[in-house]
């Protein structure tokens, strides 16, 4: 008996709980006033921007609520995928992407588009013929994804301890034998690993030579063996004998933080301000470019393909393009991010606030460069396949000595 | 009419049912899923032919084949050494009648693998605190260089914290009821404590000895974060190759990524088939 009366207690549980997971299904079918962004969430300073910027920007506006979704991009892109194989409509609304994901992602039909083009703040304020709107990271975007702001690779660097920042591939060398095991950078999974790569490229073959090779492993081994060859002559003076290099730019940093390195990189032109007003990194942090020009790009906003909400989505960008949420995402005490609204297109106002928000009080000035200097030495980023072929070629070269 | 024995078996049935389900569906989707991945068949991403390439590939991939290597010689290092460090104890956690300390050995246990990856790292990392005691000792200039070295010494010394409490936590129970049947016995014949415990615990403990040994030498081959923590950039451990390369932003490497996966689960099957033949094998060794 006792048994008879377990089993019906456990039926009328199961089917409690399905009646439970089913109904939620169809209110969510219903409110769906929900946005879900999915994106890179390993910087405080930009989850609090979405959460408490444009978030609130798009519940008071449009009374959506945006639900950030922590995740790398390539495990979006996994998500994807997956989702795309299974169901009708997936739980990804936005995503933060951009370079060879972008094109991989667009390749394989995962993206909602073209859109670019019907965003009313796109039209209004954007340079939709420029290099930003049309091409990402050497290929057409094809109005599949909206440029959300822009970003330059640089290199931090006490100054304290470096006298003289190296600014070129030769004097780096020079510095790294001169104190070895005081310098490394990330592997080329990670993307600021993968940009300082791309920064030595630049300086030893050169960005003309790189920039309309062939997209195959063979041809570009042999463009940038000189290159190769040098990181490989770097090794043995990295940190850890060069055994072991940091898996991301989060790993590099806090070595910096610790003081067993002096130089680390980004791929944000403006974080070490951000860094030494928190008291992280010492105050005499100081930013530096090379030569020769680092690579800059645009992060852009993208729809999958099976968005749930797509309306919705729409939205969301726009807002994240409007000149109020790019003059507060470039805030100098908060994200920080270099916009990619076009200057020229914003009213008397708005061109006053952003120049308000782009300069920093006095005591951090020095640790930044202005945006001048940065523009001077930005170079534009290679082909998505030739960075992924690159990227595989150091693994192989300098990681697994193939 | 249903006889009463068949209406409780499948009241049985029902009753495991839910938790069965989830168990036999996960795993045989996944299996059948990752086979078929990695024969090539990935329609979403037009990938539409069968063949074995990425399979050939992969062990003629001098990378693949040492990752391999490494894991191997990693996981049977340290599964040894825990096993033996974890007999070890387990025969004095069996005489320990207190309750502070039979709790004490099993803490690592309760530990995840990613914390306990942190506990490693700052007790033996360059500036750790093994460095730190070392110093204070008035001994300068050393170099405590434990953790990322192609040695994997960092990872096998995270894969002993983690699987000697285990063994020992296997072994303990069967030393300890064998003491109390035996112990007495032996000595009134004249047995010496070493003869005793070679000659009669051991042989005893042996099924449960093989059988921790197993499954610590598969998980740690296969796992992730001590090998992705505490390991070197090169060789890398095939776990992380397999991640690597399954999250590789040209998702046509998934094929390999999912090739990596099957190897692993061929491996995991023939260990899983030693282990169940030791578990279902002769019945000697029993305590009576």
């Amino acid at each position: 008996m006792k048994k008879k009366k377990l089993l019906s207690l456990v039926l009328v549980f199961t089917l409690m709980i399905s009646m439970v997971v089913f109904a939620g299904c169809e209110n969510r079918a219903k409110q769906n006033q929900t946005v879900t962004l999915y994106g890179w969430g390993g910087d405080e300073r930009v989850n609090a921007w979405i959460d408490n910027e444009l978030g609130k920007y798009v519940k008071e506006n449009y009374n959506i609520t945006l639900k950030r979704v922590p995740m790398n991009i390539d495990e979006v892109l996994l998500k994807l995928t997956d989702e795309k194989s299974s169901a009708k409509s997936g739980s990804i609304d936005v995503i933060w992407i951009n370079g060879e994901n972008f094109y991989y992602a667009k390749k394989n039909n995962l993206l909602h588009g073209p859109f670019l083009n019907t965003l009313e703040n796109a039209k209004k304020y954007y340079d939709l013929e420029g290099a930003s709107a049309t091409t990402d990271f050497g290929y057409a975007t094809g109005g599949y994804e909206a440029p959300w702001g822009t970003a330059q690779f640089i290199f931090n660097y006490d100054s304290e301890k470096v006298k003289a920042i190296p600014t070129n591939a030769e004097s780096l060398k020079e510095y790294v034998i001169n104190n070895p095991g005081r310098f490394t950078y990330p592997k080329s999974s990670d993307f600021s690993g993968s940009a300082f790569i791309r920064t030595v490229l630049y300086d030893i073959v050169g960005y003309d030579k790189l920039k309309n090779l062939d997209p195959s492993y063979d041809t570009v081994k042999k463009v940038i063996t000189p290159a190769l060859e040098y990181l490989k002559a770097l090794e043995p003076y990295l940190w850890k004998d060069g055994q072991v290099y940091p898996s991301d730019s989060a790993q590099l940093d806090s070595l910096y933080q610790d003081g067993e390195i002096d130089i680390t990189m980004a791929y944000t032109a403006n974080k070490a301000l951000s860094m030494v007003k928190g008291k992280n990194w010492p105050s005499t942090t100081k930013t530096a470019v090379w030569e020769k020009g680092t690579p800059f790009n645009t992060h852009y906003l993208a729809i999958s393909a099976i968005a749930p909400n797509v309306e919705g989505a729409l939205k969301v960008i726009n807002a994240a393009l409007s000149p109020a949420m790019q003059i507060s995402k470039a805030n100098l005490d908060g994200w920080a991010d270099l916009p990619s609204i076009k200057y020229e297109k914003l009213s008397q106002e708005e061109q006053g606030n952003l120049d308000k928000t782009l300069t920093p009080a006095k005591e951090y000035a020095p640790s930044i460069l202005n945006y001048e200097e940065l523009s001077k030495h930005q170079k534009p980023e290679l082909k998505s396949d030739l960075v992924v072929i690159i990227e595989k070629i150091w693994e192989d070269v300098i990681l697994f000595d193939k | 009419m249903i006889s009463n024995i068949k209406k409780k078996r499948i009241q049985g049935i029902l009753l495991i049912l839910p938790a069965l389900s989830i168990i036999a569906i996960v795993t045989l989707f996944v299996i059948i899923n990752t086979f078929i991945e990695s024969l090539g068949y990935i329609p979403e991403l037009s990938f539409n032919s069968f063949t074995l390439k990425y399979y050939v590939d992969l062990f003629t991939d001098v990378v693949f084949l040492k990752s391999l290597y490494f894991s191997f010689k990693v996981a049977l290092i340290s599964a040894i050494v825990a096993t033996i460090l974890g007999v070890y104890t387990g025969y004095y956690v069996s005489k320990w009648s207190d309750n502070f300390t039979s709790l004490l050995y099993k803490m690592p246990i309760l530990l995840s693998y990613v914390a306990a990856a942190v506990l490693i790292y700052n007790t033996y990392s360059d500036k750790g605190l093994l460095y730190h005691i070392i110093s204070t000792l008035g001994i300068s200039e050393v170099k405590v260089n434990l953790v990322y070295t192609d040695s994997g010494l960092g990872v096998i010394l995270l894969n002993i914290f983690k699987g000697l409490p285990f063994v020992a936590f296997c072994v303990a129970p069967i030393f300890m009821k064998a003491d109390e049947t035996y112990s007495f016995v032996a000595q009134n014949l004249g047995c010496t404590r070493f003869q005793y415990i070679i000659k009669i615990l051991l042989p005893l403990a042996k099924r449960s000895i093989v059988t921790s040994f197993l499954i610590i030498f598969n998980f740690n081959m296969f796992t992730y974060e001590g090998f992705y923590y505490l390991g070197p950039s090169n060789p890398i451990s095939i776990g992380v190759y397999a991640y690597k390369t399954y999250l590789s932003p040209d998702l046509s490497n998934r094929i390999y990524g999912m090739a990596i996966n099957m190897i692993m689960i061929m491996i995991s099957i023939i260990l899983c088939f030693l282990y169940y033949k030791m578990v279902k094998g002769h019945r000697e060794g029993e305590i009576i």
